[in-house]
């Protein structure tokens, strides 16, 4: 019906995360596809947070604070 | 070619008791399916639902009936239904499988249906149904479902955060009241635990150790020295034992019974006695003697020599006791000796590490001299250094108690330090991982927001467009659709009434304006999430509505049409299909089928409808005593139509009548002044074009009009005078006029001012001067 919206949205903020450096590299490629069939856990967004963190990625408000 | 369906076959399924198949034609990019109620129009667009969504269809809202249960045709079961669907040379099927509707194979096209009651939905309901009846265009579920994760994450990262920051009050709360318990409050918990920590741990273990050390060799010493006194004890008891032996057995031998050569004739004399009872006379001497008496005494002394030999006996026993005594003795005062020297030397190693007052300075030699002869009664010679030894050993032993209890302290201080600097280190982290998560939040329901508004900014402007195609200059529209802020799934509209903006147009705005404004929205929207692949369908979504309005709404309707693969519209509302009928719409763009009666015995019937034009080319050649009076009547109704639709094109004047019902001659009157003005120009597939003047073809036309009253009205015996050929000409003309003034490509009358020059049909290959009539 409709060219999926899902995925429209989960680009975009695969985009914002990207530019933000706020998601480790290895989640960037594969997180469209787990926003947009809606499979992120609740752990899986913690893990997402913690790996970033761990690899220094983006210097996100948490940091800069 | 964009994608076109090609047929559907409904069997077994809602009104369909008998299956049907309907033709759709690919050339037309619109079918108008109409049908009185109950006829099966809604049976046809449930269909669509069913093998396009796996939806219900019409009954899906209605909570009083059970779905599945009526979705059957009359007697017949889930199982039985099945709904075929050609689409673009592909073709699917969808039954009821299990517990849902099934379609395969998959890649089906799908179908953006709007009915009547789901205009309401999108107009007057409450913003959260209005949210759900576009949810199908609006909502981004996943997404949602991903965000509600993160939200829940974000919770629960913001307890674990409070929790582990708690943890770091307590801990460092433990370390305060363990300062406090040791009453080391003078200083700061921070510098005292450095402090405490800082401490040398291997000064503390020395002491300990070597104060375990001197007690350990000085218990050793101790046991050494008691092993020795008893030793001392153990010989001094044989020495004893042995003197007594020695002296008993001299004793023994001082009685001179201890000879041996006297032992052995006594022996002889006992043996002698025993064997010769009853002697009367010694045999030695010749005495008399008693024998009995004799032996008795023999008997005695011989036992009195055996004594003799245990005293011997007990002299060697005592000896060698005694010398078992000495080595033992020998060997515990060695060992004592040397556990002596041990304990002296390593008090002398410790000591002398030291830093010590004069007074307690020990002389070690002397030391050693009073340790070792400690076990001496007459060992005085070095009893101050003994002295000094005890004092400084309670000295060792209160330093070991100190440094185990700063030892423990120190334990206990570090445990907590890096309990805390643990629990320090993940609040940080769990801080970071929360602030991150926060981050994330503020991208995702962002983006998804923004994707939403930007949807609504383009369909908002859309719909404008649309609706000011339909309702110009009429002080409407301004349509405005957003989310309402911090709601989820609200949508609010609001728009323009007589200059008065961000009103609620359900307040203000009249039902046939809401109903258009529905559909308006329900276009834009599925128009700006078309993908070439999905059908719409309107299902009776327009009752009345007045000429201007109603041909308005046809042509926008048209020009979105072509926007989509196919749209198909079903109505009960007869002047609609009419106003093709007559050349009022772009008939050769849209596929008529009417929908007749439904029986159970015969379900869901259906037929092609004609436009009066056609029908009359068909009849006309073929003209019989029985349907002339059909073509005059059909002539007389298309060429009224025709008429008609000029003079509101032009805005002819005409008297005034209540129901806006004029006949033939009135509208030729009108035409009048006008006729010698009008033209049509034709754009030929050649390229070429043909230009009409109109005027002459009216003028034929108004000579006739006599043959409508006289055969297709009335009954009148002048009639019967008029020839078959008469009334082949008078539709032929009217077929003529009709040709003249329709698009031969869409068949659409021009009703398009977009040159400002002249009118245009809806495909533009037709146009109709003048576009103003001089006044």
């Amino acid at each position: 019906m409709i060219e999926k919206p899902d995925k429209t949205v989960a680009e975009s903020i695969h985009n914002k995360l990207k530019e933000k450096k706020l998601l480790k590299d290895s989640y960037l490629s594969g997180i469209v596809e787990k926003l947009s069939s809606g499979n992120i856990s609740e752990e899986e967004w913690k893990l997402m947070a913690e790996l970033s963190l761990e690899n220094n990625e983006g210097k996100g408000d948490a940091e800069k604070n | 070619m964009p994608k076109r369906i090609e047929k559907l076959i409904i069997k077994d399924f809602r009104g369909a008791t008998v299956p049907l198949e309907l033709d759709f034609d690919k050339s037309k990019p619109m079918a108008m399916i109409f049908g009185e109620n109950g006829t099966g129009k809604s049976t046809i667009v449930d269909a669509f639902d069913f093998i396009c969504n796996q939806k219900y269809g019409s009954i899906e809202d209605r909570s009083s009936i059970k779905k599945k249960s009526h979705l059957p045709a009359i007697g017949k079961s889930k199982s039985d239904i099945s709904v075929t669907l050609i689409f673009d040379n592909k073709e699917w099927k969808a039954q009821h499988m299990g517990t849902e509707p099934q379609t395969e194979p998959s890649d089906y096209p799908t179908a953006n249906i709007l009915r009547r009651n789901k205009i309401l939905d999108l107009i007057d309901a409450p913003a959260n149904e209005r949210y759900k009846a576009l949810a199908g265009f609006l909502s981004v579920p996943n997404i949602e479902k991903c965000e509600n994760t993160l939200r829940n994450a974000i919770l629960n990262q913001e307890r674990e955060y409070n929790e582990s920051t708690s943890a770091v009050t307590q801990a460092k709360e433990e370390l305060v009241n363990l300062q406090n318990e040791l009453k080391e409050g003078e200083k700061t918990t921070e510098e005292w635990s450095r402090e405490v920590t800082e401490i040398n741990e291997a000064d503390l273990k020395k002491i300990i150790k070597d104060a375990d050390e001197i007690n350990a060799l000085q218990e050793q010493y101790n046991i050494a020295k008691q092993q020795l006194t008893d030793a001392q004890k153990n010989l001094d008891e044989r020495i004893t034992a042995e003197t007594k032996a020695k002296e008993e057995l001299t004793a023994f031998k001082e009685k001179g019974t201890s000879k041996e050569d006297l032992q052995k004739l006594l022996d002889t004399a006992k043996t002698y006695f025993t064997q010769n009872e009853n002697i009367l006379q010694c045999p030695v001497c010749e005495q008399n003697i008693q024998s009995e008496e004799i032996l008795k005494r023999l008997t005695r002394r011989l036992e009195e020599m055996a004594s003799l030999t245990k005293l011997i006996e007990a002299v060697n026993q005592a000896s060698r006791e005694k010398a078992t005594s000495e080595q033992i003795f020998k060997t515990r005062k060695d060992d004592f000796e040397q556990r002596a020297i041990t304990l002296g030397q390593k008090i002398k190693e410790i000591k002398g590490a030291e830093t010590e007052t004069v007074e307690n300075q020990i002389d070690y030699e002397k030391l050693l001299e009073e340790l070792i002869k400690s076990n001496k009664t007459d060992a005085e010679t070095a009893k101050d250094e003994l002295a000094k030894y005890e004092k400084y050993k309670a000295y060792l032993n209160a330093q070991k108690e100190t440094a185990e209890k700063k030892q423990k302290q120190q334990a206990a201080v570090k445990s907590l330090t890096e309990s805390i600097k643990q629990k320090e280190e993940k609040s940080k982290k769990d801080a970071a991982i929360f602030a991150r998560l926060k981050e994330y939040e503020t991208i995702v329901p962002r983006e998804r927001k923004q994707y939403t508004d930007n949807i609504l900014a383009a369909v908002s402007s859309e719909v404008e467009r649309l609706y000011q195609s339909i309702h110009p200059e009429e002080g409407l529209g301004g349509i405005r659709l957003y989310l309402k802020q911090n709601v989820r799934g609200s949508l609010e509209y609001d728009g323009v009434f007589q200059g008065t903006s961000g009103i609620p147009p359900q307040a203000y705005y009249s039902d046939a304006h809401l109903d258009t404004l529905g559909i308006c929205m329900f276009l834009a929207l599925a128009k700006h999430f078309n993908d070439k692949n999905t059908i719409i369908i309107l299902d009776d979504v327009v009752t009345s509505a007045d000429e201007a309005h109603r041909e308005r709404f046809l042509k926008m309707l048209h020009d979105e049409a072509d926007n989509f693969c196919h749209m198909i519209v079903t109505t009960h509302y007869r002047p609609w299909r009419d106003f093709y009928r007559i050349g009022g719409g772009p008939a050769n763009k849209v596929q008529f089928i009417d929908l007749q009666l439904w029986t159970k015995e015969a379900g869901i019937r259906h037929s092609k409808s004609k436009l009066i034009i056609d029908e009359l080319r068909a009849l006309k050649d073929n003209i019989t005593v029985d349907n002339r009076q059909s073509i005059a009547s059909k002539s007389g109704i298309l060429l009224e139509g025709m008429l008609d639709l000029l003079a509101l094109r032009y805005g002819l004047k005409v008297p005034r009548r209540p129901l806006q019902q004029f006949e033939l001659g009135i509208l030729f009157d009108s035409l009048l002044k006008h006729k010698k003005h009008l033209k049509t120009i034709q754009e030929n597939d050649d390229e070429t074009k043909t230009e009409i003047e109109i005027k002459p073809l009216i003028e034929k036309l108004e000579n006739m009009t006599f043959i409508r009253n006289q055969i297709g009205s009335h009954w009148n015996p002048d009639g019967s005078l008029l020839s078959d050929i008469q009334v082949k000409e008078f539709a032929e003309n009217t077929i003529a006029l009709c040709e003249a003034l329709t698009c031969k490509v869409c068949g659409n009358l021009p009703n398009r001012d977009k040159s400002g020059s002249y009118w245009q049909c809806q495909c533009g290959k037709k146009q109709m001067y003048p576009q103003r009539m001089p006044s």
